[in-house]
C-alpha cells in the first residue's frame, strides 16, 4: 500500500467516523473536507496516469527508500485504487441526499477490490494490475472491501440494503441466498484453481467441475429456499385460517349478543306488562265481586256468597303469584354489587323481619358467628329471608320450632364457605330434591303450607348469579337443611 | 269524551265553585271502581273524567272541545300512567313543566309497581305515587283517602292556575 493510499484511508475513516455523530456543525464540515481531500487525491492521481504527469504528489509523505531508487511509479497508488477512493469519497459526500447512488458507488468500489482479491486467489494478475501500472495490494483490496461493507451496513434500512436486511419473507430469502451466492463460487473457484495448479486435472476439466459445482450449489440453494418459503407460507395460511375462524366466531358472538339483548328487552317489556296489564282485570274481578257481594247479599243464597269468597281468594292468590314472579324477574335483572359482607348480621335482620310479619310462635332461633363472604348485601338478605321464612313455614306444627343458621368449611374448597339454614320441620322427600328450586314448584299441598313456590327459585337464582351453589338435604319428618356456598374473594 | 259523573251546577260546564277532581283513566272498569270508591268515601265534589292523555291535556289547557270551558283548574288530578295517545308520564311532564299548571297536585294512580315508573313519576314532579291495590277493600280505602287528603287536608297555594 502506498503512503498516499494509507493517508487516504485515514482521511476516509475519519470522515466516516465523523458522520457517525450526526450530520451537523463542524463534524459535517470536517467530514466533507476529508472526503474532498481523498477525492482530489484520487482525481489527481488519475490525471497523472492519463497525461503522464508527475506533480510530486506521490512524495508528499517523503521519498521512497534508497534501495528502490528509480521506481517512482511504484510509490504512486494504482489507478483502480485512485478510482475506488473517488467512488468512496463521493459516496460519503452524497449519501444523505442520494443513498441509493451512494450505495451503488460503494458496491462498485467493493466489487473492484473483490476482483483484485479474486485475482490474487486465482493467480490472475490482470484482475489486480491494470496493464503495467502499480498493482492494488492485498491489504488495500481488503481495506476497500471492509470499508464498503462498513458503509453499506451504516444505513442498512435504506436504499439497496433495505432489500437485503429488512423484515419479511423476501428479505429473509435475500439474506439466506446472499452468502451462498457470494462465497460458493469463490471457494469452489479457488479450490479448482489450486487443483489445476497441482496438475490434478486440466483447465477444461476444472471449468467443467466449476460449472457442475455451481449448478449443484445453485440448485441446492434454490431447493432449500423453496422448501423454507413453502413452510413459511403454510404457517401464514394456517394463521390466516385461524384468524378467519376467530373472526367468524366474533361475528357469531355479536349476533348472539344482539339476540340476547333483544330477548332481554322482550323479557323486560313482558314483565312490565305483567306488572301493569295483568293486575287491572284482577282488580276488576275482585272489585265487582265485592260490590256484588255487598249489594246483593240479601238476594243470593249462602252457597253463592261462598263462591264469591272463593273468587276473591283466588284473585288474591293470583296477585301474590304475579308479585312473586316479578320479584323473581327483578332478582335476575338488577346488577350485582358484590362486596365483603357480614352474613350473621344480615341473617339476624332477616330473621327479625320474617318473625315480625308472622304470628307469635315459640321459635328457638340460633345464628352462629358466620364468616364473611363476597356478596350483594341486598340479595343475600333476600336469600336469608326466603330460607328462614321457609323454615318457619314448615315448622309450624313443631313445639318448639328450632331454626339454626350456621356454616361449614368444606375441605379442599378454601375459597368458598358453605352456609346453611336447618330446621326441625316436616322436611321433604329427597326423591324430589331437584324440583325444590324450580319456579312454582311445590312439594306440599297449598292447604297444608301456603306459598306460591317462588321463594326457593329466587334463592337459587341469586346464588347462581353469585357463581355459588345451592342444595338441600332432608330426613322426612325430622327437618330439612338448605345449604348455599359462596366465594370468599 | 268527558263524562260528567257527579251533579254539576253552572252553565257550559263551568266549574260551580266547588273543588273539582280530574280522573285520567282509560280502563272503564277501573274507572267505575274508582268512582264507586269515591262515592263510598262520601265525596261530593264534582268529578271530571278524561279517557286518555290527550283529552286530559285538552281539558286542562282549554283546547279542542274544551276551548269554551270556564276558568278554574281541578284541585287534584288522579293520573293513570298507561294511557292511549299521550302517556301519563308525558301528561305529567307537560303539566309540571308549565308554570301555569305546575302547582296542580297530581297523584299517580297506577297498576305499575316498576321501579322505573316510580322513579320517573317523581322525577317529573308527581306529588304522590299510589299503586292500585288489587284487593277491592284496600283499593276503596286508598281512593277515598286520596280524595280526603288532597281535597280537605292539603292546603294548596292561593287559587291554582286561574
Amino acid at each position: 500500500m502506498t503512503p498516499n493510499a494509507a493517508l487516504s484511508f485515514i482521511l476516509l475513516g475519519t470522515a466516516f467516523l465523523l458522520l457517525g455523530h450526526g450530520q451537523k456543525g463542524w463534524r459535517l464540515w470536517g467530514s466533507r473536507v476529508c472526503c474532498a481531500l481523498v477525492a482530489a487525491m484520487g482525481l489527481l492521481t488519475l490525471l497523472e496516469y492519463t497525461f503522464s504527469w508527475n506533480m510530486g504528489l506521490d512524495s508528499i509523505l517523503g521519498s521512497q527508500p534508497a534501495g528502490l531508487a528509480g521506481a517512482v511509479e511504484s510509490l504512486r497508488m494504482a489507478p483502480t485504487v485512485a478510482l475506488n477512493f473517488i467512488f468512496l469519497a463521493t459516496a460519503l459526500l452524497i449519501h444523505s441526499r442520494a443513498p441509493a447512488w451512494a450505495q451503488v458507488l460503494a458496491i462498485s468500489a467493493g466489487c473492484i477490490a473483490f476482483l483484485a482479491i479474486l485475482g490474487y486467489v486465482f493467480g490472475a494478475s490482470i484482475l489486480y494490475q491494470v496493464s503495467d501500472t502499480a498493482p492494488m495490494a492485498v491489504p488495500t483490496a481488503l481495506a476497500f472491501c471492509l470499508f464498503s461493507l462498513a458503509f453499506l451496513f451504516r444505513h442498512p434500512e435504506s436504499g439497496l440494503m433495505g432489500r437485503l436486511l429488512g423484515k419479511g419473507p423476501g428479505h429473509d430469502m435475500a439474506l439466506r441466498l446472499f452468502p451462498v451466492g457470494f462465497l460458493a463460487p469463490l471457494v469452489t473457484g479457488w479450490a479448482i484453481t489450486r487443483a489445476v495448479d497441482a496438475r490434478w486435472f486440466d483447465v477444461d476439466v476444472g471449468i467443467a467441475f466449476f460449472a457442475i459445482l455451481s449448478v449443484l450449489v445453485a440448485t441446492g440453494a434454490i431447493w432449500w429456499n423453496s422448501a423454507l418459503l413453502e413452510r413459511s407460507d403454510l404457517r401464514r395460511r394456517r394463521a390466516e385460517d385461524k384468524e378467519e375462524h376467530v373472526k367468524s366466531l366474533n361475528r357469531e358472538l355479536r349476533v348472539r349478543t344482539s339476540q340476547l339483548e333483544s330477548a332481554n328487552q322482550d323479557l323486560e317489556s313482558f314483565s312490565y306488562s305483567v306488572s301493569h296489564d295483568l293486575r287491572a282485570p284482577l282488580r276488576a274481578i275482585d272489585g265487582f265481586s265485592r260490590i256484588l257481594e255487598e249489594e246483593s247479599t240479601a238476594l243470593l243464597p249462602q252457597s253463592s256468597i261462598r263462591h264469591l269468597g272463593i273468587v276473591r281468594a283466588e284473585v288474591q292468590r293470583m296477585d301474590a303469584l304475579i308479585n312473586d314472579l316479578l320479584t323473581f324477574a327483578r332478582t335476575g335483572r338488577k346488577p350485582l354489587e358484590k362486596r365483603t359482607v357480614p352474613p350473621a348480621e344480615i341473617a339476624r335482620e332477616a330473621a327479625l323481619e320474617v318473625r315480625g310479619r308472622g304470628e307469635d310462635r315459640s321459635v328457638e332461633m340460633q345464628v352462629d358467628d358466620l364468616p364473611p363472604c363476597k356478596a350483594d348485601p341486598g340479595l343475600l338478605r333476600v336469600v336469608f329471608v326466603n330460607l328462614i321464612d321457609n323454615a318457619l313455614k314448615f315448622t309450624k306444627d313443631r313445639k318448639p320450632a328450632r331454626i339454626h343458621v350456621g356454616f361449614r368449611k368444606d375441605p379442599g374448597e378454601s375459597d368458598q364457605i358453605t352456609y346453611f339454614v336447618r330446621d326441625n320441620g316436616v322436611g321433604f322427600d329427597m326423591r324430589y330434591a331437584d324440583k325444590l328450586f324450580g319456579v312454582f314448584q311445590r312439594l306440599h299441598r297449598a292447604d297444608e303450607f301456603p306459598g306460591t313456590g317462588v321463594g326457593l327459585a329466587i334463592v337459587q337464582r341469586i346464588i347462581h348469579r353469585h357463581g355459588g351453589r345451592v342444595w338441600a338435604e332432608s330426613d322426612p319428618g325430622n327437618g330439612a337443611t338448605f345449604y348455599f356456598a359462596l366465594g370468599v374473594t | 269524551m268527558t263524562q260528567v259523573v257527579e251533579q254539576q251546577t253552572g252553565v257550559d260546564g263551568a266549574i260551580s265553585g266547588r273543588d273539582e277532581v280530574l280522573i285520567v283513566e282509560d280502563n272503564p272498569h277501573d274507572l267505575e271502581l274508582a268512582l264507586h270508591s269515591l262515592r263510598k268515601g262520601h265525596l261530593t265534589n264534582p268529578i271530571r273524567v278524561a279517557r286518555d292523555g290527550a283529552e286530559a291535556l285538552e281539558y286542562i289547557y282549554r283546547t279542542g272541545p274544551y276551548a269554551g270551558r270556564g276558568a278554574g283548574q281541578p284541585k287534584v288530578i288522579l293520573l293513570d300512567l298507561k294511557l292511549p295517545k299521550v302517556s301519563g308520564l308525558e301528561v305529567l311532564r307537560r303539566l309540571k313543566g308549565d308554570p301555569r299548571t305546575r302547582e296542580i297536585p297530581v297523584v299517580v294512580l297506577t297498576s305499575s309497581r316498576e321501579d322505573r315508573d316510580i322513579e320517573e313519576g317523581y322525577r317529573y314532579g308527581a306529588n304522590s305515587y299510589i299503586v292500585k291495590p288489587v284487593d277491592f277493600a284496600q283499593f276503596t280505602d286508598a281512593v277515598s283517602q286520596i280524595g280526603l287528603y288532597w281535597l280537605f287536608l292539603n292546603e294548596p297555594p292561593v287559587e291554582v292556575g286561574a
